[in-house]
């Protein structure tokens, strides 16, 4: 199915880049002939190992850069149209603010650059630092925060104006497992209230866990894209969870299977929990005990300061029907998608340094949902669940009354 | 942006552009004509509708946010500090440390100056600094990333720093110009009790010390207009040229100094030729005889237009400066001064001695100024040593007459010296829109150089400067010629920084003219802030920002 063009925050239509040195020769061809297209409503992932042109594409989006040939269109207008400006939000790569300015003065500073009344930026500013867990180190200078501190104000300071589109450079680089669960959960949260997120990483399993669709580029060629479910699912393998069954019934099972594999291709063991999961259930283990830590906190997503997108009902509906099967294959030199062999993704596996969540747990799963956990493993799940009620349930029914997930 | 912001900044350029077009344009005609008057009109008509749609183009809530942010990184990092802390380490001191000349007038001449000296050069510095750095720290530290996801312009980051620099100097500035006024007012209220400490029995010394008081008053704490004399009537040139003329054209020839191009042209031509050369050659003459005054000689001037109440207790000054004949003598001349015309006004005789070569001030009462606005000024040589005493400067006699008070001329001095700055301000924004550190700062600096070094040429070139002292060097005569052109063109285009010495003008109690600081602000800030602003915009608006920092 082609998204009409108007579904489309981000077009990019074979934009190359070509860097040049002072005496204008070409040096570096950092992004060749990318055709992208992000879709209204999801989340979109731009993967590639280091130089592969991920941040050279968001800095063209945002006219940081000029394009040496193609055409952007951005939210279906030029990058550098500033009516567009007023409808996006950016998480630089690393976080630029400016030092000597407190967490206040930065958001009230790119608030009153965004246009906010100060009503507004009243309301926003103190809301966005509590929800980025700064809330203890709002009067602090930036220059002493801390890199993840840093992440966070950077990341209050792209969502001020409530912005449709989010582009987000790296968002978890640079933060602690917590800060990062935070950051995905509020990636969700934001998708569900209809924001466009574009954000570009190498931490795969962090952007397994929030998008919808992935692009991987590699030397300025995108390579694949397509729904992270259909890439990752293994269609000729079939798992099967249940409670752990008593060793003699699980003979008879193994017999039963058998009969339809090949023994050698059947595998019987307990699933492993993901680290992410046991690191929080130990973080939260230790908080009850010791008090808190100066510096950044546990923020909590404050569904009020982000008003919903509106988009006409049939692109709602088109947009919830399932995801495309067919993963698109935009350059026929791209190499295919074959469940096996995948040369370029090993390639990515070994460049890339994060530990990848074990393939096997989610291969059944849909898109966008979160990790289902493993049924025997019904502590971990509770603690897991409860951290995320946390993060995401407010206080007080604000305004908009949204239910905690 | 909303629609009618965008509707009211749009106007407010088209009203800047054509007040400044309006200016070139007016000021060109004036200069073509010879209307000096025709310029100020001109500039005064252009001034408000150009401050207007400056202030309506500042007036931005993108340009403001970034112009506070501006003045919080000036003072969070504390470079705005420094500054005023080297000037409170330099200036409060100084009443304290300076003696001058010995008397009031000298000391507050010396402080006056000197605070103002150093004000202007510390702003200076501190504006070159701070506009050639703060955009290129914005792209070197990437800060423009975020900038530039948010719905503002690249203009308004350039006008942010203009305006954020602007408010840093005016308000260091008026602090700087408080601390001026305050060491002028704690000097003259010590002089004032000491004076009154002095017992009445020593008559002498106390008359001394109110005389120094109001010296000071009178030649320091005070704007006074400087007033040329009227140049000697046109009758006395004709007299002098028709009485010479056949002489001088007789010895022309006898003496064989036909002008080159006469020897060959037909008798008629010739003998025109030859009057011509013997006008030229009388006209000097005069000149040269008008200014000098041998021992015996009394030497009149005229002056008109001076628009002060003629009362006895109320001054003016006379300033002067001769040179002597008598090169070796270092002694004073002897002369007499008189000022007014018996029966017509109060009249006044000063017989005293004074050094050649040196600036002298007397005051007058206003009472020798006649009904029209006249003064009559008489000029006698009695020195015994008969040497020949010579006005030979445009500027040797001035007659300054006071018409504003302190306060508002040190307003006016500091008026300028906030132009001067404002224009460093410019400068420096402008390079560091296509320059990075430290290029940028050194680019600006040398235009700065450039401007000072050909506003000294200049005027060295006309007091009769020449590489060619002996008129024999083709080299050297090619070499002037050359930087006479380049200087001249250079001198064109250049916004006029060196034709302003505020600290000069306020210390010496010379009145910064209004019309004057109308016209340092077009000439240097209006104009060039004007066109470099918008230079800068275009270079800037072109470039890519995410690039290394060149």
């Amino acid at each position: 199915m082609q998204p009409r063009p108007d579904d489309l925050a981000v077009q990019t239509i074979e934009l190359t880049k070509v860097f040049r040195d002072f005496w204008r020769r070409p040096k570096v061809r950092a992004l060749d002939k990318l055709s992208l297209e992000v879709r209204r409503g999801e989340v979109f992932g731009l993967l590639g190992p280091n130089g592969s042109g991920k941040s050279t594409a968001i800095k063209l989006l945002l006219g940081l850069l000029f394009p040496t040939s193609g055409a952007i269109r951005v939210l279906g207008r030029p990058p550098r149209d500033v009516a567009v400006k007023a409808r996006i939000g950016f998480l630089p790569e690393e976080t630029y603010l400016y030092p000597y300015l407190n967490a206040t003065e930065t958001l009230d500073f790119f608030g009153r650059l965004s246009g906010l009344s100060r009503v507004e930026r009243r309301r926003r500013v103190g809301a966005l630092i509590e929800m980025v867990g700064l809330g203890a180190a709002r009067n602090r200078p930036l220059r002493e925060y801390s890199k993840g501190m840093a992440r966070r104000i950077g990341l209050a300071q792209a969502l001020v104006n409530d912005p449709e589109l989010l582009l987000l450079d790296e968002p978890t680089t640079g933060l602690d497992p917590i800060g990062a669960r935070e950051v995905k959960d509020l990636i969700l949260e934001l998708k569900k209230r209809g924001k466009t997120i574009l954000l570009c990483s190498h931490l795969l399993a962090h952007a397994e866990d929030v998008c919808d669709r992935v692009g991987i580029l590699y030397g300025g060629r995108l390579c694949v894209v397509g729904a992270v479910a259909d890439l990752l699912a293994k269609h000729q393998l079939t798992q099967i969870t249940l409670p752990s069954p008593r060793p003699e019934d699980l003979e008879r099972l193994r017999g039963v299977i058998e009969e339809f594999a090949d023994p050698a291709e059947i595998e019987v063991g307990h699933p492993l929990d993901r680290l992410e999961n046991y690191f929080l259930r130990i973080i939260r283990e230790a908080r009850e005990t010791r008090p808190q830590t100066q510096g950044a906190a546990a923020g909590r997503f404050e569904p009020s300061l982000f008003r919903r997108v509106e988009a006409p009902a049939e692109v709602i509906e088109r947009l919830t029907r399932p995801a495309p099967v067919e993963p698109t294959r935009p350059e026929p030199q791209a190499p295919a998608v074959e469940p096996e062999p995948e040369p370029k993704a090993d390639v990515l596996q070994r460049l890339a340094a994060a530990p990848q969540a074990p393939e096997v747990s989610k291969a059944s799963e849909g898109a966008a949902e979160a990790p289902q956990p493993a049924p025997q493993d019904a502590a971990a799940e509770a603690e897991r669940r409860s951290v995320l009620d946390r993060l995401v349930q407010r206080p007080k029914p604000g305004p908009e009354g949204e239910k905690p997930s | 942006m909303n629609p009618n912001a965008r509707a009211r900044q749009r106007l407010a350029a088209a009203v800047f552009a054509a007040s400044l077009a309006a200016y070139l344009l007016g000021s060109l005609v004036a200069r073509l004509l010879g209307r000096p008057a025709l310029g100020d009109l001109v500039r005064m008509a252009t001034c408000l509708p150009a401050l207007a749609a400056a202030a309506a183009l500042f007036a931005d809530r993108a340009v403001w946010t970034i112009a506070r942010n501006t003045i919080a990184q000036a003072v969070r990092v504390r470079a705005a500090f420094v500054i005023l802390a080297v000037y409170l380490v330099l200036v409060p001191a100084l009443p304290f440390l300076v003696k001058g000349d010995g008397t009031l007038r000298g000391l507050l001449h010396v402080v006056i100056a000197y605070s103002l000296i150093v004000a202007g050069m510390l702003l200076g510095l501190l504006t070159l600094a701070v506009s050639t750095t703060t955009l290129w720290s914005e792209l070197r530290e990437k800060q423009i990333y975020a900038l530039e996801a948010k719905p503002i312009r690249r203009w308004h980051v350039l006008l942010g720093k203009l305006l954020g620099i602007i408010l840093i100097n005016a308000a260091l500035l008026a602090f700087m110009g408080l601390v001026t006024w305050g060491s002028v007012q704690f000097l003259v209220l010590r002089a004032e009790r000491a004076a009154a400490r002095i017992p009445s029995s020593a008559a002498y010394e106390k008359k001394v010390a109110e005389r120094g008081l109001r010296d000071a008053r009178e030649q320091v704490l005070t704007a006074r207009r400087t007033v040329l004399p009227d140049p000697p009537p046109q009758s006395d040139l004709d007299d002098f040229v028709g009485s010479q003329l056949e002489d001088r054209c007789r010895r022309i020839v006898r003496d064989d100094r036909i002008p080159p191009e006469a020897r060959t042209a037909d008798p008629a031509t010739r003998d025109a030729l030859i009057r011509q050369e013997a006008i030229r050659q009388l006209v000097e003459d005069f000149a040269k005889i008008v200014n000098s005054v041998p021992t015996g000689y009394t030497r009149r001037w005229h002056f008109s237009g001076l628009t002060i109440p003629r009362r006895h207790d109320l001054n003016f000054t006379v300033r002067f400066k001769f040179f002597s004949s008598d090169r070796k003598s270092e002694e004073p001349d002897h002369v007499r001064w008189e000022f007014g015309v018996p029966n017509r006004t109060k009249a006044y005789r000063y017989d005293d001695a004074f050094l050649p070569d040196e600036v002298h001030e007397i005051q007058v009462p206003a009472d020798t100024i006649d009904a029209e606005g006249g003064l009559e000024v008489r000029f006698q040589n009695r020195e015994p040593r008969r040497p020949t005493l010579i006005f030979s400067e445009a500027d040797c006699l001035q007659v300054l007459i006071p018409v504003g008070g302190f306060a508002g001329n040190l307003a006016r001095g500091l008026a300028i010296i906030f132009i001067e700055v404002l224009f460093i301000a410019v400068l420096g924004i402008f390079c560091s829109t296509f320059l990075g550190f430290p290029v940028s700062p050194i680019v600006a600096l040398s235009v700065l150089v450039v401007i000072f070094l050909v506003g000294s040429l200049k005027a060295e070139f006309e007091k009769g400067f020449t590489f060619d002292q002996n008129k024999d060097s083709p080299t050297a005569a090619a070499a002037e010629r050359v930087t006479r052109v380049v200087m001249t063109g250079l001198h064109a285009i250049l916004p006029p920084l060196h034709k302003y010495s505020p600290s000069a003008q306020v210390s010496s109690g010379e009145e910064v003219s209004p019309l004057s600081l109308l016209e340092a602000a077009w000439s240097i800030a209006l104009a060039y802030g004007g066109l470099l602003m918008l230079a800068g915009a275009h270079v800037f608006e072109r470039r890519e920002v995410a690039l290394a920092v060149p």
